[in-house]
């Protein structure tokens, strides 16, 4: 493993691939009748190894995290999940289902520095929800200190007033939301060492992108100010299920706005046009438009950020 | 992978259905189905201190085959290698609560601490007396001075079996929480893997390991331990990983040591057996006399080869209790050694 910390590494290039029973549904639909039980980890094999060349960290999952640490080229740094099935959360309070086969106390030993963990948050919540989110992650980022782990944490915002957060409604709430998230886990309380956030804009409605709802001067503000809410903790932007040019997009507009980013963390955006890849072709082609578009579509991001 | 399940889906309800209906003992909860719960002659919680623990599915027998009369009151089962949330933990606090309170067990791992301390506060709030008490017993995973950071492992089921005896018998929280504090204090363990179980998730191993070697010190799921060692006449195995445990934490010539050989799935009762030999002989070399084992493959992970050795230096009044009746589906009635076996 590589022996450069995360405080030094910037700017991020990051790739996750730490997705669980949703990435497993889309490998089986297009596998269709060819689906095998070993496919998901095949998939993220594929990506660690192609990736972890030219990624300077790569994030992994708490199920298959030790079987693909091996993958991860020595020069990436690795990231383990704490979390049992990132993004299936079947509670109300949208609580995450914490693994019971890890340990933050393990972390070191399987050499790795960083743990991430996710988390919905919705600020407008009855403060008794939020109250046993605000602890749960307090106490993850008090077991990272003790173990001497630097603490990566994602939240992902929503409003239960709009429950499409696909609609223009919720468009219009989000940079208030993103921001009064990144403000309240910035407190040093909750030890994160850097924040992994959305976009704080939905690039459908931006002028430019998608349809002019926001304008583009905004859009920068609403980046400028959900930096600001960072204060001293450095961010990094997640794709979150946004396509690659929109990605591409959300990354030039932060830059424009001048926000002062430590880069970028992107699952699907990169590697999601491989899972058709996977299904018509087998792992093979699949590995080989990893190493050929991927490593494109990763090199243009941090373009992006340059 | 060849496993008998049905969908990654349902296998934990499926083994829940399967386990409640094999059982007389047990029942799923009316609050939440994912707590199991004491069925045959439970007692009124207003009158009886109640003992629950919640742990991901993968394990099993433990926990919930120890529910049952003299032991467990409820088991909270949380997905496979998952810990279980803080609401369905508080459902399974809320099921087996009464004016007597309850304790819940809870075997250190970060997310099932986390979780549990979670809701002790939540069943605070509902007006329910249940206090935490945490396990860890593996020697492998902390030094002595920092035995609080330790994991738990097989050792925590003699704090199953003697408090669930004692909250059987009608003793109170605070002396119950004494009790597996003290316990607790007394209990070492520490493993040796073999082989991998394969996870039911992801169709791999867990693990992987030469095969002339085996790793001391491993935790259930694979966690890093101490070290590799060489495969040899399982002897000599035994004799490295009881002075181990005594250099952990001593006891005296002349002293006594109750015993756990757990299997870890995939070990054979033959094999289990022949561990329980070398370790009583090995503590009768050493002036210690061992005392009603338990030997048998409790705490599991799928078919993960390999096993444990957990000490416990008793005071009488917990040998007492650890011998105890008890009515459960997984846990065996332990039996002193007959004196005229101990040579």
């Amino acid at each position: 493993m590589t022996d450069i910390p995360l405080s030094k590494r910037r700017p991020i290039h990051g790739v996750a691939v730490d997705q669980g029973s949703g990435l497993a549904a889309a490998l089986r639909e297009a596998r269709g009748a060819a689906a095998r039980d070993d496919d998901l980890f095949l998939f993220k094999q594929l990506v660690a190894r192609t990736m972890s060349t030219e990624a300077t960290t790569l994030l992994v999952d708490a199920q298959y995290g030790r079987a693909l640490l091996p993958e991860i080229a020595t020069s990436c740094l690795p990231m383990l999940a704490f979390e049992a099935d990132v993004y299936k959360i079947v509670n109300d309070d949208r609580i995450t289902v914490l693994p019971d086969n890890l340990q933050v106390a393990d972390y070191p030993a399987l050499g790795v520095d960083v743990l991430k963990f996710f988390l919905y948050y919705g600020p407008n919540d009855d403060p008794r929800i939020n109250d046993r989110k605000h602890k749960l992650v307090q106490q993850i980022g008090e077991q990272c200190r003790e173990h001497g782990i630097s603490f990566l944490f994602e939240p992902i915002v929503y409003d239960r007033a709009i429950p499409d957060s696909a609609s223009a409604e919720f468009a219009d709430r989000k940079p208030d939301l993103v921001a009064r998230a990144t403000r309240i886990f910035a407190q040093p309380e909750f030890n994160i060492a850097i924040l992994k956030v959305e976009l704080p804009v939905n690039l459908d409605f931006v002028e430019g992108i998608g349809t002019a709802r926001m304008s583009r001067n905004d859009a920068e503000a609403a980046f400028r100010n959900a930096a600001e809410a960072a204060g001293d903790v450095p961010l990094l932007y997640l794709s979150a299920g946004v396509t690659f040019e929109q990605f591409e997009a959300g990354l030039k507009l932060a830059r424009a706005a001048g926000v002062n980013m430590a880069g970028f963390m992107c699952g699907r955006a990169i590697w999601s046009d491989a899972i058709a890849v996977f299904g018509a072709e087998g792992p093979e082609a699949a590995e080989r438009w990893m190493a050929d578009e991927g490593l494109r579509r990763l090199r243009l991001l941090g373009e992006a950020l340059a | 992978m060849k496993k008998l399940f049905n969908s990654p889906e349902t296998m934990v309800d499926d083994m829940i259905d399967g386990f409640v209906e094999a059982y007389p003992q047990v029942r799923r909860g009316a609050i939440d189905p994912r707590v199991v719960v004491r069925r045959r002659d439970a007692k009124n919680p207003d009158e009886k201190v109640t003992l629950l623990i919640g742990n991901g599915a993968g394990h099993e027998p433990i926990a919930m085959g120890f529910v049952g009369q003299g032991l467990l009151d409820a088991n909270v089962v949380g997905d496979v290698f998952a810990a279980p949330s803080a609401d369905l933990i508080l459902d399974g606090v809320r099921e087996v609560t009464g004016k007597a309170g309850s304790i819940l067990l809870i075997s250190q791992h970060s997310g099932d601490v986390i979780n549990g301390r979670a809701a002790t506060m939540l069943a605070e709030e509902d007006g329910l007396t249940v206090l935490p008490l945490l396990m860890y017993d593996d020697i492998s995973a902390a030094p002595p001075e920092r035995r609080q950071d330790r994991r738990g492992a097989p050792g925590t089921m003699f704090i199953y079996k003697i408090l669930g005896a004692a909250a059987e018998e009608g003793t109170d929280q605070a002396t119950l929480m004494r009790l597996g504090e003290e316990v607790r204090d007394r209990t070492v363990t520490l493993a040796a893997a073999l082989s991998p179980g394969i996870s039911p998730l992801t169709g791999l191993p867990m693990f992987s390991l030469p095969d002339d070697e085996i790793y001391l010190g491993m935790g259930v799921h694979g966690e890093p331990g101490v070290g590799r060692v060489k495969t040899g006449p399982v002897r000599g195995l035994v004799v490295e990983m009881i002075a181990r445990l005594l250099e952990d934490r001593p006891i005296a010539e002349g002293g006594r040591a109750a015993v756990i050989i757990n299997g870890m799935g995939g070990t054979t009762q033959m094999e289990l057996l022949t561990v329980w030999r070398e370790t009583a002989a090995e503590l009768r070399r050493r002036g210690i006399t061992p005392l009603a084992p338990m030997v048998g493959s409790y705490v599991t992970t799928q078919e993960m080869g390999g096993f444990s050795i957990s000490l416990l230096e008793p005071e009488d009044e917990m040998l007492r209790l650890w011998c105890a009746p008890q009515d459960s589906p997984a846990f065996p009635e332990i039996h002193m050694i007959p004196e005229d076996d101990q040579k």
